[in-house]
């Protein structure tokens, strides 16, 4: 897998991998040093994995939302995604502001979001595989007319100033702030949904529709309004995560598929439907991940994907899922 | 040369005048249309050039697509993976080759190692149904993928990997074109008939019932996994043999073959052509390699085109062309029950993340269970 | 006085034991769906299983063909522990069930399906060369065994176009086309129309001889003409146990049905006087 969060360009007075280490110790680095290095090192890799389980959590979150009420798997969330990068990118040409740049992409992509759902989903009326295979079909025009606007060559977002520079923490740890802002960013999302979900009568509907949908709609409720609002929240989510993504990834035909790759190894290891899941498995597919691609780069793909196959070994429905549907 | 003729009228198969009579047309024009078409082909082969290159493509991606078919329609098991699995077929040839093998050994070692690579997979994902399947048989493609570009020292990374030289089967040069594109028509037929035997048998009904109701099959005395376990490694080896064709027939392999497009692309055909139909999944390559070339001729913007097409099957015609083609063939010759579909609308959800079987917590089947 | 049939204890018996279950439950979170039940069944004899709804009866029988685990006792058929036996293997064993939300399989047909039924406990279904066709003898003893619950014209046809009643005649077929000894029927007679009950009820009364059947069912004309015994079940436990006659007689059942006594006090005291007034004494 592509996707790694790089040892920030800044961010190296200390050797980076364990074999740097492993030659400075050869060189005669006093032990203390190295361990006060290795443990410096391991906050960084920390860190990074945060980051990167934070732009899986805000893509990961909006696709098990639009699974748990909706009961579609949208193959093209990691194009909307790389959609919103894109969106994001030439936004931020034209104005300037990164932020800017962030909310017209997330709205562009909510908006999107609703276009599709009244015009396409509406009329396969729940048949969920025959939704999934329309939504793969999504994924080739997305793609192309992305391709056609943007083009083959990779972009990447640049953050505004003050998020260019490098915090340093205590231990000598420097670590760059816009990969902070993004650890922060994703968690504000988070909370708010968890609490827009939670704690609001609009997620007590959401959540009853994901528990029973017949009822929720023999209670009066609109569900249609209810689908159309929940699947624009899920394309938002995956427009600002590209948005946020595109500072740290390139942003290039085919990373549609790394981003839903990680989003749905992250949805079954927490539970397809489960909002809480999807936080869980963006921490431990995030940190893993990124663990494995620091430490062991030969064996960075089974530090992906050994998750998965853990979970579907031992407990399918993934650890926060329910067991029926 | 169907799997299946249907007698639709209320008397047992085949046994009124009536009955038979009704069933013989179709066959008829089914046998007609199959050696026109054979003809055609074989023209188009035995000319060479860029024509007979694009139908041996369409017939190598044809395998890959019956395969994704097979287990779709029948089984209820869509996959997302095949175009990895044939690119797995042809590293494991280019990489023996590589290793200084003959392409003979080459190729049986492919096959071994599609094989070991199906067993295992096809342990995790019969765990699986439903959208958990698509999505298993997604992560093992992706798994596939990674590995073909990253595992360097092996897989020559992303410049892929070059065949030096094509077998030799007896008097049969491979390396020449055209001798080529007849052996992959030949092999095409064998897959075809092979499918066609699974299908008519008691295994190719038994997984027509699992995908039915795979809950009464298991109180039928059916252990299911085994059943779908034994499908999914067919369909993988449909895409293993695929893919030792397309490494022959093109000379290299690259990672790109096994990404996420071509894995989209192969169950794209799949679902054009027909789902559950033996030829579906044929009439479904060719359609799609003629949109990648043909069109993308005339519109710059081919694949948009291609996937609003794709999109409009799923929703209005989710038989594919094959089930239009049936339909239409019905009509003509006058019979009008509803033939049984095994079209997107039969597919089964299934538990997304669970095998199918109750689990502890769960509660009593009728009441969860839809009312028919 | 109810007749006791049934005994828990395991003394020699003249004739076998066909189904027999030891303090059989099932909690679910919060509800407890089937508590204590035991009772026992004779080879060749019929016993239906009545009770209102949510009395625990498809629970019972959920837990009797595999599909659901026991939270407690146990289940033995012929005397041979199967509780924690899979449901394709109970099959193997000898039992079969029908269920009450028809469960046949659709976009096969009628034929079809009774093939694979056929099959299934044969090494045959992992048959991947030969046709199903060329099975003559399997397919032959398919089509008589249809012909003979009433689908001869309609094998054909695609279970999906069968009517409602057909669809019960097909679903009982596919039970018995794996011979069983045991047979569970749940509410075969549920949804049909007056003259579609009297066919089943035909139906039931032409079942072999020998089949043990367990049956549940609302309708008393339906179970008068096919069972010996019958069980009454409520709030998930077995309340009282008799002939059928005795059972149309019993003021409790009456009134379990009729709505004097929906609630059962559940202290020990009160079971225990159930218990006596139904006439168990175990």
């Amino acid at each position: 897998m592509r996707m790694h969060i790089g040892a920030p360009a800044q961010a190296v007075p200390f050797p980076v991998t364990s074999a740097h280490l492993s030659a400075s110790l050869a060189n005669g680095m006093p032990v203390h040093n190295a361990v006060r290095t290795w443990v410096n090192q391991f906050i960084v890799q920390t860190l990074n994995g945060l980051t990167l389980a934070g732009i899986m959590f805000l893509v990961s979150s909006g696709f098990t939302l639009v699974f748990g009420v909706m009961r579609i798997t949208n193959l093209a969330h990691g194009a909307i995604y790389l959609l919103g990068g894109y969106i994001a990118y030439s936004t931020i040409q034209v104005v300037g502001n990164f932020f800017v740049g962030m909310l017209v992409a997330g709205l562009a992509t909510a908006l999107l979001g609703v276009v599709l759902e009244r015009t396409l989903i509406k009329r396969m009326r729940g048949q969920v595989m025959a939704e999934l295979l329309a939504t793969l079909g999504l994924v080739y025009v997305i793609n192309d007319l992305a391709l056609a606007t943007w083009g083959g060559n990779p972009l990447s977002l640049t953050l505004p100033g003050f998020l260019q520079n490098s915090t340093t923490l205590p231990g000598g740890i420097v670590y760059p702030n816009g990969r902070f802002f993004i650890l922060v960013v994703a968690a504000l999302i988070g909370v708010f949904l968890y609490y827009l979900l939670r704690r609001t009568r609009v997620g007590a509907i959401v959540r009853a529709g994901v528990d029973d949908r017949p009822m929720v709609g023999a209670m009066g409720i609109n569900v249609r309004l209810v689908f159309t609002m929940v699947f624009a929240l899920g394309a938002l989510l995956a427009g600002v995560g590209g948005a946020l993504g595109g500072t740290v990834f390139t942003l290039a035909p085919n990373a549609d598929a790394e981003i839903l790759t990680f989003a749905l190894v992250v949805v079954i290891v927490g539970g397809l439907g489960s909002f809480e899941g999807a936080v869980l498995g963006s921490l431990i597919v995030g940190l893993l991940s990124n663990y494995g691609q620091a430490y062991f780069p030969a064996l960075a793909y089974f530090a992906l994907f050994a998750p998965l196959v853990v979970i579907l070994l031992v407990r399918p429905q993934g650890l926060l899922g329910r067991a029926a549907a | 040369m169907r799997p299946q003729s249907k007698v639709v009228t209320g008397a047992p198969a085949g046994q009124t005048e009536s009955g038979t009579r009704q069933s013989l047309l179709p066959r008829l024009l089914m046998a007609v249309g199959a050696v026109v078409v054979l003809v055609i082909v074989a023209v188009l082969l035995s000319g060479g050039g860029f024509a007979g290159q694009l139908v041996t493509q369409m017939l190598v991606f044809a395998i890959a697509a019956m395969g994704v078919g097979f287990l779709g329609g029948y089984a209820g098991l869509v996959s997302l993976g095949q175009a990895s699995m044939l690119g797995l077929g042809a590293y494991g040839v280019a990489v023996a080759m590589a290793k200084g093998f003959g392409p003979w050994t080459a190729i049986g070692i492919s096959l071994l190692v599609t094989l070991l690579v199906a067993l295992v997979a096809g342990l995790l994902a019969v765990r699986v149904r439903g959208i958990g399947f698509v999505i298993m048989t997604l992560a093992v493609g992706q798994i596939l993928f990674g590995l073909s570009s990253s595992w360097v020292a092996v897989s020559g990374g992303d410049n892929g990997l070059i065949i030096p030289l094509n077998p030799s089967l007896g008097p049969l040069d491979l390396n020449d074109p055209i001798q080529l594109s007849f052996f992959v028509l030949a092999i095409f037929l064998v897959s075809a008939a092979l499918l066609w035997t699974f299908v008519r048998s008691p295994f190719g009904l038994s997984l027509q019932g699992i995908k039915s109701n795979e809950q009464r099959l298991k109180t039928l005395g059916y252990s299911t996994r085994t059943h779908l376990y034994i499908g999914y490694v067919i369909s993988v080896m449909f895409g293993g043999v695929a893919g030792i064709l397309f490494v022959l027939t093109n000379g290299l392999i690259t990672p790109t073959t096994l990404d996420f497009g071509h894995n989209g692309i192969v169950t794209l055909m799949a679902v054009i052509g027909g789902l559950g139909s033996l030829w579906g999944p044929a009439v479904g390559s060719v359609v799609v390699i003629l949109f990648q070339q043909d069109l993308s001729l005339y519109v710059e913007r081919w694949a948009t085109v291609m996937g609003i097409f794709f999109v409009l099957v799923v929703i209005f015609a989710p038989d594919g062309i094959w089930g239009v083609g049936q339909a239409l063939v019905r009509r003509l010759t006058g019979q009008s029950s509803r033939q049984p579909t095994r079209s997107i609308r039969g597919l089964p959800e299934g538990e997304p993340q669970g095998p199918g079987t109750p689990t502890d917590t769960e509660l009593p089947e009728p009441m969860t269970e839809r009312m028919s | 006085m109810a007749h006791v049939a049934g005994a828990v204890d395991t003394t020699a018996r003249t004739t076998a034991t066909a189904l027999s279950v030891h303090d059989l439950g099932r909690k679910f979170a919060g509800v407890t769906a089937v508590e204590g039940v035991t009772l026992s069944v004779e080879a060749g004899t019929r016993l239906g299983v009545i009770g209102p709804n949510g009395a625990g009866k498809t629970t019972f029988f959920n837990m009797l063909s595999g599909e659901l685990k026991p939270t407690s006792g146990r289940i033995e058929l012929f005397g041979k522990d199967i509780t924690g036996v899979p449901p394709h293997k109970r099959v193997a064993l000898g039992l079969g069930r029908t269920y009450q939300i028809t469960r046949v399989l659709r976009g096969l047909t009628v034929l079809e399906n009774l093939t694979v039924a056929m099959h299934g406990l044969s090494r045959s279904k992992l048959d991947l060369l030969r046709s199903w066709r060329s099975y003559s003898g399997k397919v032959a003893e398919a089509e008589e065994l249809g012909a003979s619950f009433g689908l001869r014209h309609r094998l054909g046809v695609n279970a999906e176009q069968l009517s409602h009643g057909e669809t019960r005649q097909l679903e009982v077929c596919l039970a018995l086309a794996l011979k069983p000894d045991v047979l569970l029927l749940d509410e075969p007679a549920a949804g049909l129309s007056p003259a579609e009950r009297v066919d089943i009820g035909r139906l039931l009364q032409s079942l072999p001889s020998d089949l043990t059947l367990v049956m549940i069912e609302h309708d008393m004309d339906v179970l008068r003409g096919a069972v010996r015994d019958i069980a009454v079940l409520h709030l998930g436990e077995l309340v009282t146990r008799g002939s059928v006659a005795e059972i149309q007689q019993n003021e409790l059942v009456r009134e379990l049905y009729l709505g004097q006594r929906r609630q059962i006090e559940k202290t020990p005291d009160a079971i225990e006087r159930l218990r006596q007034e139904g006439g168990l004494t175990a």
